[in-house]
């Protein structure tokens, strides 16, 4: 069943190869993120597209040179063909399982956010019918999603960013170019932002400018989310698996330039999208809206736990006055500071924020479900065959089974919204970058890399990685206290650290110690770091512990015959 | 590129394509890493309407990575020509 698409493969264009490989860069998960970045974050936010883009190019320089030669359908067995023996077979199979499996979370997450949305579910419930429309889905077409289907899914979700960009362009600036004419919009943010906090409708010491540098990210932590995702996606198991079956070296690499081609198109309308979602935000703020007279889809997604005013969850009118009441600085009318918008909501919500009509929203929602279930298939895929099961063509069962576990562990991940749509997806490139990259690009380009080398460097990155991705957000009170000496934090911040926590050791049992609990660790989640590193930018740490791993093993333990792959 | 000047004699075709692309990942290296590091200096100078530092992150960079990828691959189909099959 796998080997579908490499009996098609070698038929097609490059450029339609391009398209498939511009899908699977993107995907869902980017799709829906990359302008939310870009809203909340601003500049800072650019790093993510910029990431993917650059990732592109690393996966034409760095691995397609070698794809003739991969007769390998999968990363497992192209470990196993360029070190031989199982333990670097093994373990790049784990490395496949942990990333495909975190990808496939961020899918889910994305098809039950939109599906939610058009059938006016729960988060829950509609991710269980995403899940099942996915394993229907590969069920009856098995494990192949033929290139042209993916070649036209970017068609739609180019679409998706355009269609909304092209129409504010042209009826506001008049020209139907969104990554020319969007400028114009930056600069009205700029004016409006500075009418907001002379207004009083924002407030200083939690507002930021869009267009301001390192506001949220410091420069380092901005490189570490760059270089995160480049290096996993040039390592990425369904990137190499799918998009290159088949081809020539010469076709592998104008493929990768027609997916840069195509995906820079996509990447550089998502900045726009946002700006024009923030400029309709800022102009909502700067009419001084009565609270009373609130626009309808911030309940619509309020409902969805995605919007919150004044600290509370917007399901309806009475809700918001209500929690708005209650605050110290009572107000009437909607501030900036009291309005926060998930990243999740922005791309889909950003014909309503716009006011842009109906058949806009359900052309962009149609495009990202559509988006949703084809790019899932990828690291179904990746994850089925890192199993072993895609040479056991004769029974059907056993792949059928591992796709069906891998989609119901994953449905009950995404259930919990572990956190954004976009960190989910950025973890799972963390995670094949750490594990994957330095043993398979120094293996492919120096004939010296060993076996164990690689076994050692794939271990330690794994481990590196995993670590530091899962205790600085899920257990950063314990990771803030045992690393203290290496936390960047500066002596105000250890003070309300261990204010904070004596506040929760004498905080009676039930709701209060909880309360107490919450603030404890959303202050440990913000210094809970080695070196001043995020979460986000975990390669930083696990990139040079594989690199230097994989050269010192390999040169104090040398492979004993020469390796076919290495030039 | 200096490979340039001896293009498929077809000697080593393997060693030829295969050369590790120094010049291309460090304009990798350039336009990924160090241009938007730089961004508030590069703010100060304004094109078609966006400060030159934003315009690099959200777009210019991905222009650049785009133009050299093609200048990469026209270079390997010229010195790689013996290798495709």
């Amino acid at each position: 069943m796998v080997h579908e698409e490499t009996r098609t493969g070698p038929t097609q264009a490059p450029a339609v190869r391009g398209l498939a490989l511009a899908a699977d860069t993107v995907s869902a998960p980017f799709l829906l993120g990359l302008s939310g970045a870009v809203f909340a974050w601003g500049y800072d936010g650019l790093a993510f597209g910029l990431g993917l883009g650059a990732g592109i190019l690393l996966l034409q320089l760095l691995v397609a040179p070698f794809v003739p030669q991969m007769g390998a359908a999968s990363v497992p067995e192209l470990f196993a063909v360029r070190y031989g023996g199982t333990a670097p077979r093994t373990l790049a199979a784990v490395a496949v399982v942990l990333s495909m499996g975190t990808l496939l979370v961020a899918q889910l997450m994305a098809a039950g956010l939109v599906t939610a949305r058009l059938l006016g579910l729960e988060i829950g419930a509609a991710i269980a019918i995403a899940g099942a429309a996915l394993l229907l889905n590969f069920v009856l077409r098995g494990m192949a999603a033929a290139t042209w289907v993916r070649a036209i899914v970017f068609l739609l979700m180019l679409l998706a960013l355009l269609a909304p960009t092209v129409q504010l362009s042209a009826e506001w600036y008049g020209l139907p170019l969104p990554q020319i004419a969007y400028g114009s919009a930056l600069s009205q943010i700029q004016g409006l932002e500075e009418t907001l906090l002379e207004q009083d409708l924002a407030d200083p010491a939690v507002m930021k400018p869009m267009l301001t540098p390192f506001v949220s990210l410091d420069p380092l932590n901005f490189l570490g989310i760059v270089l995160g995702l480049s290096l996993g996606l040039a390592a990425l198991p369904n990137m190499l698996s799918r998009s290159f079956m088949g081809a020539s070296a010469r076709a592998a690499r104008w493929s990768a330039v027609w997916a840069l081609l195509f995906a820079l198109v996509l990447l550089s309308a998502a900045p726009a999208l946002a700006a024009y979602a923030k400029l309709s935000v800022l102009k909502l703020v700067a009419a001084h809206t009565d609270l009373a007279h609130l626009p309808a889809w911030l309940f619509a997604y309020g409902r969805l736990g995605l919007v919150r005013i004044c600290g509370a969850a917007a399901t309806d009118a009475a809700s918001v006055a209500k929690a708005c009441a209650a605050l110290p600085d009572a107000s009437a009318i909607l501030r900036l500071q009291d309005l926060t918008l998930s990243p999740d909501m922005i791309t889909l919500a950003a014909p309503q924020i716009t006011g842009l009509g109906p058949a806009t929203f359900g052309l962009v929602a149609a495009a990202v479900l559509a988006a949703a279930l084809v790019t899932a298939h990828g690291p179904l895929m990746a994850l089925v065959g890192a199993f072993g099961c895609d040479q056991s063509d004769r029974s059907r069962l056993a792949p059928l089974a591992v796709g069906a576990g891998a989609l119901i562990v994953a449905g009950l991940l995404a259930a919990t919204h572990p956190a954004s749509i976009l960190d989910v997806a950025t973890w799972a490139f963390t995670i094949a970058a750490a594990g994957l990259f330095p043993a398979l690009v120094v293996g492919l380009w120096w004939r010296r890399a060993s076996a164990p080398a690689a076994v050692i460097a794939m271990i330690l990155g794994l481990g590196v990685a995993l670590h530091y991705l899962v205790a600085t957000r899920y257990l950063s009170v314990g990771f803030f206290e045992t690393w203290q000496s290496l936390s960047s934090a500066g002596p105000t911040a250890r003070e309300i650290f261990g204010e904070l926590k004596d506040a929760w050791l004498a905080a009676a049992r039930g709701p209060a110690r909880d309360a107490a609990w919450t603030a404890l660790d959303a202050h440990a989640q913000d210094i809970a770091n080695w070196w001043g590193i995020g979460n986000l930018a975990t390669i930083l740490i696990a990139l040079p512990v594989g690199l230097a791993a994989m050269i010192l093993v390999s040169l104090a333990w040398p492979h004993k015959r020469a390796p076919e792959t290495a030039s | 590129m200096a490979s340039n000047a001896h293009r498929s004699d077809g000697a080593q075709p393997r060693g030829r394509s295969r050369r590790f692309p120094f010049l291309a990942l460090l304009a990798w290296v350039f336009f990924v890493l160090v241009v938007p590091w730089a961004v508030q200096s590069l703010n100060i100078v304004d094109v078609i309407g966006f400060p030159l530092g934003f315009f690099m992150a959200a777009q210019g960079s991905l222009i650049a990575l785009l133009l050299v990828a093609v200048l990469s691959a026209r270079l390997r189909d010229r010195i790689g020509a013996a290798e495709d099959r």
